[in-house]
């Protein structure tokens, strides 16, 4: 069978019948997804890459209770979640993140910096005002537009994963991307 | 600041979400004006800026690798499996850790938590004897209850309930098992059952939960931080169950708390012999644990765009 072709559930019924390396399937779907969701939450890239890294090896040990009728990344989302409230209350940390910001961009500058410095310099300030912006947003409308705007999901999946009802992920990416006009033109 | 007019458009416009005539009008708008143009590209700009700035700290932060590393590491905590080979395994490791545990008298009152719904309930019979279904089951074989539900059972029988933790508990005699809302429910029950290893749990037996008490913990390869609370708050409500290897539990949100909690000792004693009534005639056809799954939730549907 295609791999592509196999579903969520399939990949979970091969893993939870002993085929352990399917598991990176699962890994490779959404990874970035779950990266994406703490990377506007963290304040170091360190501690995103490790609870990305427990979130998965979490739903790998809980695989057998994963309930098939949810949607395999709102499982994953929630966990996630999870150990991110754990890691806050544990370290009893904020969730600004001006480092977070100058850390993606420092070895992207890097790369860059021979060719267009100056558009460099420029595109850094773009980037981090922008993350800055998205920082500032609830919770409850940064989340579904990065899955909207970094995930590229249709609102569909969205609304599964998030479990909330498809026209309230519209609202809220609509709220999001006007908020974030207003920010911007204020700048 | 005054807007032009259109400019709400925009945002439906970069969502897509504008029909096809207003897409047009506003497509022949942004030829006249450079205000909406402008906030067009910026919008478009920032979108890629934003995706092209996140992809590339993914690319250097992916931990693909550190993950499956892990879990080949933990190959043996899979969470559960079909396979009988891996069962067989789990039995050895299980029993051999069981004797020494007994044998030393080694009672470990880690704090651990049950919640209640359960993911897989596997059984196993314990000697030649075992019948289920009317038919004689393997000792070596193992099968998912929720393939055959509601299973008729006269024997001796093993019953490994995976929740985050696993817990096995014996059960002796005769009774028809099925899950009934993720929990293990015996009914025209005559048999004794006997918590063998694993969290503190609650099963129903003939209409009434039975909390099985724990009497020996196998403490490892199992992880009893990750248990929830035992919840005996029974819905009497009697539902089927679904029929799937893996459905199950919402577990893994309660798993997370860091509430501990302290196991209850003045829990019912681990067995329960009830009278029976006559036996339902086992109805349920056999069913192949290993068979796929038919239902599929998760096929993608396609992008529904169903406006205001
Ligand atoms: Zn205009």
């Amino acid at each position: 069978m295609n791999r592509q072709e196999r579903t969520d559930v399939e990949v979970v019924q091969a893993v939870l019948a002993g085929e352990l390396e399917q598991f990176a399937e699962l890994v490779e779907r959404y990874e970035k997804l779950v990266f994406s969701f703490l990377l506007t939450r963290l304040n170091d890239l360190q501690e995103v890459e490790d609870i990305v890294q427990e979130t998965f090896v979490k739903a790998f040990r809980h695989l057998a209770s994963f309930d098939c009728e949810r949607r395999f990344a709102a499982w994953l989302l929630t966990i996630a979640r999870n150990l991110l409230i754990d890691s806050r209350r544990k370290a009893g940390r904020s969730i600004a993140s001006t480092n977070l910001v100058n850390e993606v961009m420092l070895t992207d500058s890097v790369r860059e910096a021979a060719s267009q410095p100056a558009e460099v310099v420029v595109r850094r300030e773009r980037f981090r005002n922008i993350v800055a912006m998205i920082q500032e947003l609830p919770e409850e409308l940064r989340t579904p537009f990065l899955m909207r705007v970094i995930n590229e999901l249709p609102y569909q999946e969205i609304a599964e994963v998030l479990e909330v009802p498809l026209q309230t992920v519209k609202n809220r990416i609509f709220k999001a991307r006007e908020i974030l006009r207003e920010k911007r033109e204020s700048l | 600041m005054n807007r032009c007019p259109e400019n709400d458009k925009i945002l439906l416009f970069c969502e897509h979400e504008l029909s096809d005539v207003e897409r047009s009008q506003f497509e022949l708008h942004l030829k006249t004006c450079a205000e909406c143009r402008r906030e067009l590209e910026q919008t478009v700009a920032d979108d890629a800026l934003l995706r092209a700035g996140i992809d590339e700290a993914f690319a250097r932060h992916r931990v693909s690798n550190r993950i499956m590393a892990q879990i080949r590491n933990e190959k043996t905590a899979t969470p559960v499996a079909d396979s009988h080979k891996g069962w067989r395994y789990f039995w050895l490791t299980a029993f051999a850790l069981l004797t020494i545990i007994t044998v030393v008298s080694l009672y470990t009152p880690t704090p651990a938590k049950y919640h209640g719904r359960v993911g897989a309930v596997m059984l196993q019979a314990l000697n030649e004897k075992s019948m289920l279904q009317s038919e004689k089951l393997a000792v070596d074989q193992v099968c998912d209850l929720a393939t055959v539900e509601p299973a008729k059972l006269d024997g001796c029988f093993l019953f490994t309930v995976t929740s985050g933790q696993t817990s096995v508990f014996k059960m002796s005699g005769q009774a028809i098992a099925r899950i009934n809302q993720g929990l293990p429910e015996f009914t025209d029950a005559k048999a004794t059952f006997e918590l063998v290893s694993g969290a503190i749990i609650t099963i129903l037996v003939n209409g009434s939960p039975l909390k099985l008490e724990r009497k020996t913990i196998i403490p490892a390869p199992f992880n009893t931080s990750d248990l929830a609370p035992d919840r005996p708050d029974l819905p009497s409500a009697h539902l089927p169950s679904v029929a799937s290897t893996s459905c199950a539990s919402d577990a893994i949100i309660d798993c997370m708390s860091e509430t501990p909690c302290i196991i209850d000792n003045s829990a019912a004693n681990a067995s329960a012999a009830t009278p029976a009534v006559e036996a339902v005639p086992g109805s349920a056809t056999w069913v192949d644990p290993t068979q796929p799954p038919g239902k599929n939730p998760f096929a993608d549907e396609p992008l529904k765009l169903d406006g205001n």
